[in-house]
Parts: C-alpha cells; structure tokens; sequence
C-alpha cells in the first residue's frame, strides 16, 4: 500500500533505518548541470483541479501551472490576450473570442472553441454543483441551467450565450454589458478542458478521474496522478505553444498539514518555497533567511462588518466611533510584524483606480473624538453595554480581535469581548438567521484586478459576500453603470463614486491587507508572487544561471 | 476458550453498532453546515446548495441519513467524503502509514522501556535509576507538540539528521523521528511501570525460593521475574498501541504524515459526517481487537488466569 515502500523489512530495526534516515537527508537534491531542475512548492491539500470547481488558492496554485488563461495582466493590470488572439466586442456584450492556431493539450489534443465551451457549459450546470459556478451567471443563459429545485431538471443543457463560429472562433453573449469581461478572462474558472475530460459532453458530465490526473493547454503536465495528502508532481510541456517557455524542468507540489512544517523543511533545504510564511516565524524569518524573505503586494483584505439587522450599530456616529478607537498601526506592528499593513479604503491597494485612505477621517485613530463621538451618540448603553467582535478560531485571528478589542475598551470606554466561533461557516449561518453575535471579521481576496471584483461582492445588495445585508439603492445604481459604461477608465470613475458612498456609510470597516509573506531557497531566483499569490513559474530560473 | 472467544466477539458486534449510532449523532448534531464549512470563506451559490443537499442527503431526518451509511456500509461501500473522494481509497492509503509509524513507536517503547525498567529496578536508587525517574518525570510533564517541535526544529532543521517532515521516498526511514517523539511519551510510563512491577517482584517469596534452590540471576530475572512482572506492562501496551491506531493527530500534524489522525481531523474540521463516522467505527474494531489479544495474553503470561 506504501506508495514508495523501500524498505519492506521493518524488522532490520533501527539501525539501518537510522543510516536510511541520515543518508537520505546527505544526499539533497542538487542541481548539477544535466539533472532536472525541479523546484518545489509548499501546497495545501486542494479540495478539486478541475477549472470550474476551484476557488481556492491551493487549487489554483496547480491549475496555474497546468493551464493558461486566455488573457494574462500585464503590469498595469489590462488584460493582454495570452491563448486567445484577439478578444473584442463593440458593445461590451457581445463578446468574440478567436484563440490562437496550434495549441495543444498535454494529451495532444487540439485546442478548439468547443474546448472552451464545453468546459464552461460544464461549469454552469448546475447539478454539477461547482464551486466557481457563479462565475458564468453574467452569460446569457445561466439561469436556465440552474433552477433552484433539485427535484427539477434544468431547462436546458447549454448556455444560449456560448456559440461557436468556427474552430477558433466562439462568441459569448452577456445579460447585460460589462466592461470588465475581458479581464475577468483571466481567471481560472475560464480555462479550456479537452475532451478526455467528459465522459458526456452532450449532457455535461465529467469524468470523476479527470482531476486525478487534470489535462490542460499549459506550461507543465501532470507526472503520474495527484498523491492526495502527500505529492503533485508536475513537469515541463515541450508542446506548450505559449511565446514565454519554461526554464525549469518540472514543480514537486509537496502537500503539507500545518504551514510551521513548510518552515522547517524550508529551513532545512528540503523546500524551495513556502508561499506563506506562519505568523509564529515571521518576527525570525527575517534573521532566518536573510534575503531569501520575499514579501510582495498582496490582494486580501480584512475587514469588520456590521450586521445591518443588529440595531445597536444602526446610527453611523457609533460606527465611526468604533473605526477610530481602533489604532491599526499599533495592531499591524504589534500583532503581525507588519507583513500586514493598514487599509483605510474599501479595496485593495494593488488595483487600477484605487485611492489611498477614501475611509478619511472615520478610519484615522483618534481616541478623544471617538470617545466624543461615542458618548454623543449615547454611549455604553447605546449599544447594549458591551461591544461584541465575532471571529473564527481556525483562522488564527484571536490574537487582532483581542488586540483591538482592549483599544475600544481603553478609548471608547465600554466593555469589549471576542465572540470565538468553531468555523466561518458559523458567522455565516448566524448572519443569515439574523442572530445578535456583534460584529464580525471578514476577508475577501480578489479574483480578476478589477475594483468591481471588491465593490459587488461584499457591498452591492445582492453581492455573494454580503453576509451583513447592507443595501443602498445609489450606490447598486453607480454599480451597475459602471459594469455598463463603454471603457474601464469610465467605469473606474463610476466605481470610484460608489466608494464614496461606503466611506459616508461605513458598512464595514476596513483594516488591513495582506502582504504576500514568503520564503525561497538557495537553489530559485527570480521568484515572484502576484497579488493572487500565485508564483510566475515561467519566470523563475535557477540561483545562479 | 472458544464459547469466550465467541462471547467477546459477538459483544464487539454490539458495541460497534452502538458506537457507530453515537458518534453518528453526535456529528450528527455538531454539522450544522458541512457544505459552507467546505467552501471556507467563499461564497456558496443557492443552486450550489441544493444540489449538493439533494446528493449528500443533507436534507433527511437523522435516522434516514443513519440508514443510508449502515446500508452502504453492510455493502462495503465505505461512501463518499463531503468532497466527493471514496473513504475507502483515503483509508487505503492513510493507513498504513500510521500503522508503520504506531508499530515502530510500540517498537521503541518495547525496546527502551522495558530493558530500561528492568535495569533501573536492577540498579535501584544508584545513578541509572535515578536519572530515568528524573527524566521520564520531565517527558510526561511535557505536551507532546513541544516534544515534537523542539526535535523536528533541532534534529530536522538545525543538525539535519533526519528530515523535518515526512518523505514517501524515503520508506521506513521517514517514520523514525515522529515515532521517537510518539514513543517518549510511553516509553516513560513503560519504563516507570516496569521498574516498579519489577522492583516488587524481585522481592516477592518466590524468587527468594528461586535464589535458594541455586538458579543462576539472569535465569532468575529472565524468566520467573520479567514474565510476572510484564502483565501491568503489556496492558499498558496494548492500550497504548490501541490509542496509537487512532493516528496521533499531534504528532501526524507536526510530522505532515497523512495517516489516519490526519484524516480525522480534517473530518471533524469539514463536518465530515460519513468520513468520521468511519474512521472512528474503524478504530472501535481496531480497539476492540488489541483488547482482545490482551486479554488472551495475559492467559500465557500467567497460567493463574484462565478465560472460561
């Protein structure tokens, strides 16, 4: 059963394992000139590799290196066609897609617009329950694949808004304009599938084997099936038509339980990189590593939201108070070695058409006024006595919530506690049963760079995130014709406006983002990390070449 | 011995049944959202939700899910995870990781601790002794993700002689460093109670008996000590390997092992009803048996004790 059982004698005891044990470690692997230069990658068990059925960052880690998408962002984040050859539309709603001669995937198939569309046909139907599903709801015919009855079977197979014009060609039509499709191309969710992957195109079924061994179109191809719990091991493609080829061999994706563990085998040179350095290492990392510490701009956000249905925090004034007894500064240096850094906007800082500190004066720390502020607005008792913070206790963020709680007890005066719950699923489900819990954290990472992927979300009234029920009739209105408006510099402008609404509101409050905190080895060079904290492993080269 | 045999067996059956319902019900009553406890942070779309409620069940009263995981059970159909993997095939390949790890754990504690504990009660009250009480005081004082840190960090990172987590390329090997730290913990109650078991029996009439009648030492505490003096030793053991079985979530964790404490405790994270619910009936056979074969040891440890 041991996959790569050596020694099938346990009963040689301890020595010889010992000396196993010791020649093992010796002999790392090193990289002479003929042998492979394979770079590893410190992972967490992803929960799928099919495209569609992955937003998390494990998942994507892997499917970024498999696949690419049609569009890559250069550095000022407009996306730049990539496997597609042109992408254009005159109304921003008809969209039409002509992808680039000669691409293959890892099984030699040929990369055609039925690829496309039956990957993302899949993707939309509903019984296939994927997790990025909601991605494809903006294409014409979306709801037809989805009814809300299980019992039911969906209307129809297809989304009338994929057509294909020819090998090459296909064209998706939206519900309504949006500006940004191009860019949102970009996203994973979008990549291609190739036959092999259904067992049924007709009827969207895919092969429940595929992502044991997923096929794509990009630099690298699976070697060997995924090891759950243990190993990816992926290497290079020599039919990846992409104009930018690979300089390593191949990525060992090692999964790991625990980040302190990435650490250690980082420390001993058994890892070439740990994505996320733990918090409990990043005071040392610095003096550990030395130059080998990385850190990058980031694209999570962490906020505190206001359950709009608890009426202890209905009046604006308390609201504000609360954002200003709160010194982020103080929180970021103290709590986490500033591999965070305090947000004073409702986005991200790594997006075009982001503003520094829109949060203005109610995100300044100012503990006279905020007390004034408070007790102008009654106070104590306004909000029932005692300020609630409510966190999940496996995200490791009791230590910020304890933090900023004894700054609203200290400036503000009244009671402050954290309200631990198991998972995020529990705030979740307590939102949605309106129960009274305080506020409660959120983060929320981007997508596509685009500021709308921030703004609709976690703000607009029917946004996914919106777990708090905030809702402004203005502020969906400015949304909306920002989606609608002819070019992404006019719809920044609109997007902009919206913010300025949730500045004057303060539904949630923002904090901080995250910076990409990582570690490399003696062996890479030129490791870079995205704000989707996403390697560019067509970059990365060996130390020293 | 065959009607006790039989009789233990068919109160294994029961217990396991009964087992099952309870720790079905409690996972029962803690899921109260399994498919947003998968999803994490990130949003879960209404037709996401029905789907997956309609395919895993969701929606059904307790003792209709109950059926449905004995049905598949009896059939030996271990079930799908909340993530749509076979338990079966996570089994089949968690296990026998931790087997290995838990046998040469057990391994060491045999060793150490029972040589150990027969030369400190040998010794009594000189230096070996002495020290061993000093120490296994300090090992059982410690948690073990202190123990397992602090060596993973020294013997792994810093002085390299082992590496810091688990490698499958390596076999065996890989195992050693997490059962040193798995083992220390027993092997100080090991040591402790074997001395002691020990110590008694050196004192006992029949030895003095043995000692007159002209039987060499090494005889005499070879034979007619260690075999008496092994009974509290060898319950201990068996318990222990037991407890081992369930995977030392802890120790896995530390070690990044992906054996079956690794299993459980990603179940109980995702509110894996099916998946904890068999990992865990797994583990009740597994202790069910290790009681077992203890038990019948005891009979060949000492003819004193017969099981009728």
């Amino acid at each position: 059963m041991q996959r790569k059982a050596r020694l099938g004698l346990p009963a040689l005891g301890m020595a010889i394992s010992l000396a196993l044990a010791l020649a093992g470690c010796g002999g790392k692997p090193k990289s002479t000139g003929d042998q492979p230069f394979i770079v590893s990658f410190g992972l967490s068990e992803p929960k799928h590799l099919v495209p569609s059925n992955c937003t998390e960052e494990m998942g994507h880690d892997v499917l970024d290196a498999l696949f690419v998408p049609l569009v890559e962002w250069d550095d000022k984040w407009v996306p730049k066609e990539l496997a597609a050859e042109s992408i254009t539309s005159t109304d921003n709603k008809v969209w039409t897609i002509k992808l680039r001669a000669g691409w293959t995937f890892h099984n030699g198939e040929p990369v055609t617009a039925d690829s496309y569309i039956n990957a993302w046909n899949a993707g939309a139907w509903g019984p296939n329950a994927h997790d990025a599903n909601y991605f494809f709801a903006k294409i014409q015919g979306y709801d037809e694949l989805n009814p809300l009855d299980a019992k039911k079977a969906p209307a129809a197979k297809k989304m009338a808004g994929l057509v294909k014009k020819d090998e090459l060609t296909f064209e998706v039509t939206l519900k309504e304009p949006y500006v940004n499709f191009k860019s949102m191309l970009g996203y994973t969710t979008f990549f291609p599938l190739p036959d092999a992957a259904f067992t049924d195109v007709a009827n969207n079924q895919l092969d429940p084997a595929f992502e044991e061994a997923p096929i794509g179109q990009g630099p690298f191809r699976m070697q060997g099936k995924w090891q759950h719990d243990s190993l990816i091991q992926l290497v290079r493609y020599d039919g990846y038509a992409g104009p930018v080829k690979p300089t390593i061999d191949g990525i060992d994706f090692k999964i790991y339980q625990t980040l302190p563990t990435q650490y250690q085998d980082l420390l001993a040179g058994q890892l070439d990189i740990v994505p996320q350095i733990p918090l409990e290492n990043i005071a040392n990392a610095p003096a550990d590593l030395g130059n080998r510490f990385r850190q990058s701009m980031g694209s999570t956000i962490q906020i505190l939201a206001f359950p709009t249905y608890d009426k202890r925090f209905a009046k604006v004034e308390v609201r504000k108070a609360i954002s200003m007894a709160i010194d982020r500064d103080q929180i970021v240096r103290t709590i986490f070695s500033n591999a965070q850094v305090s947000l004073r906007s409702f986005v991200a800082p790594f997006l075009p058409g982001y503003r520094e500190n829109t949060c203005g004066e109610a995100c300044k720390f100012d503990p006279a006024k905020a007390k004034a502020l408070f007790d102008s607005a009654g106070g104590a008792k306004a909000v029932g006595g005692r300020i609630e913070f409510a966190y999940n206790v496996d995200g490791g963020h009791k230590p910020w919530i304890d933090a900023a709680c004894n700054q609203i007890r200290t400036n503000l005066g009244v009671e402050c506690i954290g309200n631990p719950q198991p998972k995020f699923a529990d705030l979740l489900r307590k939102a949605k049963a309106k129960e009274s819990m305080g506020l409660f954290r959120m983060g929320w990472v981007a997508d596509y760079p685009v500021l709308e992927n921030y703004l609709a979300p976690l703000y607009a009234t029917r946004g996914s995130s919106n777990y708090y029920g905030y809702s402004n009739a203005e502020y969906d209105r400015l949304l909306a014709a920002g989606d609608r408006a002819a070019t992404p510099e006019e719809a920044i402008k609109l997007y902009q406006q919206a913010e300025d609404i949730l500045a004057r509101e303060l539904p949630v409050l923002p904090l901080r983002y995250m910076q990409n905190t990582f570690g490399v080895s003696t062996r890479v060079a030129n490791v870079e990390m995205n704000p989707f904290r996403l390697v560019r492993w067509l970059k990365i080269t060996r130390a020293g070449s | 011995m065959s009607a006790y045999l039989l009789r233990r067996l068919l109160q294994g059956v029961l217990t396991f049944f009964g087992a099952t319902l309870l720790i079905f019900a409690m996972m029962f009553s803690i899921a109260k959202d399994p498919l947003q406890a998968l999803a994490g942070e990130k949003p879960l779309t209404e037709s996401q939700r029905v789907q997956l409620t309609a395919q895993y069940h969701l929606d059904k009263p307790f003792l209709t899910q109950y059926g449905y995981y004995i049905r598949g059970l009896v059939t030996g159909d271990l079930g799908k995870s909340i993530n749509g993997r076979p338990i079966g095939a996570m089994l089949r390949e968690a296990w026998p990781r931790t087997i290995q790890l838990s046998l040469l754990a057990v391994g060491i504690v045999i060793l150490f601790g029972i040589s150990g504990g027969v030369y400190a009660a040998l010794r009594r009250g000189r230096v070996f002794d002495q020290t061993s009480l000093a120490l296994t005081l300090v090992v059982i004082g410690t948690p073990v993700f202190v123990i397992g840190s602090v060596f993973q960090s020294v013997f792994g990172a810093q002085l390299g002689w082992f590496r810091p987590s688990y490698a499958a390329e390596l076999g065996l090997a890989t195992f050693i460093l997490p059962a040193i730290v798995l083992a220390l913990l027993s092997l100080a109650t090991g040591l402790r109670l074997t001395r002691n078991s020990v110590a008694e029996n050196l004192r006992a009439d029949y030895v003095r008996t043995a000692m007159s009648k002209g039987l060499s030492r090494p005889r005499i505490v070879g034979v007619h000590v260690l075999r008496n003096s092994l009974i509290p030793v060898v319950t201990f053991i068996g318990a222990d390997l037991g407890a081992l079985m369930g995977g030392a979530i802890v120790t896995e964790g530390i070690f990044n092992i992906p054996g079956v404490g690794h299993l459980l405790f990603q179940g109980i994270q995702l509110e894996d009803g099916p998946r904890v619910v068999t990992v865990v009936s797994l583990l009740i056979l597994i202790y069910l048996v290790t009681n077992l074969v203890v038990d019948l040891l005891y009979a060949l440890l000492d003819p004193r004790i017969r099981h009728g």
